[in-house]
């Protein structure tokens, strides 16, 4: 509530060293692992934090969606409301999710959340990468995500 | 033409807000001359060939000729999708993170 409170760390940096297209952030929480993992992964906050209504069971090829905007009419401003279909890819409780993600307007990319105690508080890196490069759209894209996590 | 697009130079190369909005103009009107974007630019026709030169040399931008025209247009698949991807994402994520913290923190 206090908006004082432990100012945020976000720390964004592109890695020069990767060869595909990556992006990385990492930021740390005032809070220990599990609360943090069960606010990642809850699907009523995941939602809240994701912004988009969400079905989502927390659960190696498990497939999810995310619905219309809902919460800020920004945030996802180039989805034109299409669901985006999401597969769960790796669980490891309290440290580790992994899931790709496509819709029809945009390629599939995977995403990778880690957390780590550090000190009494939680580091969670988020790493987020497109499939496989070049552009892949529309109906490919959604097959594309489903096909791989066959 | 079409230099070698690294993601290393496509990033240096958006690091300026002329190049990003002459980047838009093209993505949204499609391939145009120098003076074309110059009527749509608070700029010279000079300055937009030299910022266009920039974004020619880092592969995000190719010059086709047509008849005596030089049209502009974003390298297809290039660079600037991924340069424009990191950018989309990173906006993302920053307003997720903020929420996340909304939801941990409050």
């Amino acid at each position: 509530m206090d908006d004082e409170h432990d100012a945020q760390d976000i720390d964004a940096d592109i890695d020069p060293a990767a060869d595909d297209t990556t992006y990385r952030v990492e930021t740390e929480f005032d809070a220990d692992p599990s609360t943090v993992w069960r606010v990642l992964t809850e699907p009523k906050s995941m939602g809240e934090w994701l912004g988009r209504p969400v079905e989502f069971t927390l659960e190696p090829g498990a497939e999810g969606t995310l619905g219309d905007d809902d919460v800020d009419a920004d945030i996802d401003r180039d989805s034109d409301d299409v669901a985006t279909v999401l597969v769960v890819e790796e669980v490891d409780d309290e440290r580790r999710l992994v899931f790709r993600w496509a819709s029809a307007t945009e390629a599939p990319t995977v995403v990778e959340l880690d957390l780590r105690p550090v000190g009494g508080r939680t580091r969670l890196t988020i790493v987020e990468r497109p499939l496989r490069p070049g552009h892949v759209a529309g109906a490919t894209a959604r097959a594309c995500v489903l096909a791989l996590a066959a | 033409m079409g230099a070698a697009a690294s993601p290393a130079a496509a990033l240096a190369a958006l690091a300026d807000p002329t190049r990003q909005q002459i980047l838009e103009l093209l993505s949204e009107h499609g391939p145009q001359s120098a003076s074309a974007l110059a009527t749509r630019l608070p700029i010279t026709r000079q300055a937009i060939a030299k910022q266009l030169r920039i974004l020619t040399e880092a592969g995000l931008v190719q010059a086709d000729r047509d008849g005596r025209e030089v049209l502009f247009d974003l390298v297809a698949g290039g660079a600037a999708d991924a340069a424009s991807w990191l950018a989309a994402t990173a906006d993302r994520w920053q307003q997720r993170i903020d929420r996340l913290h909304r939801l941990v923190d409050g």
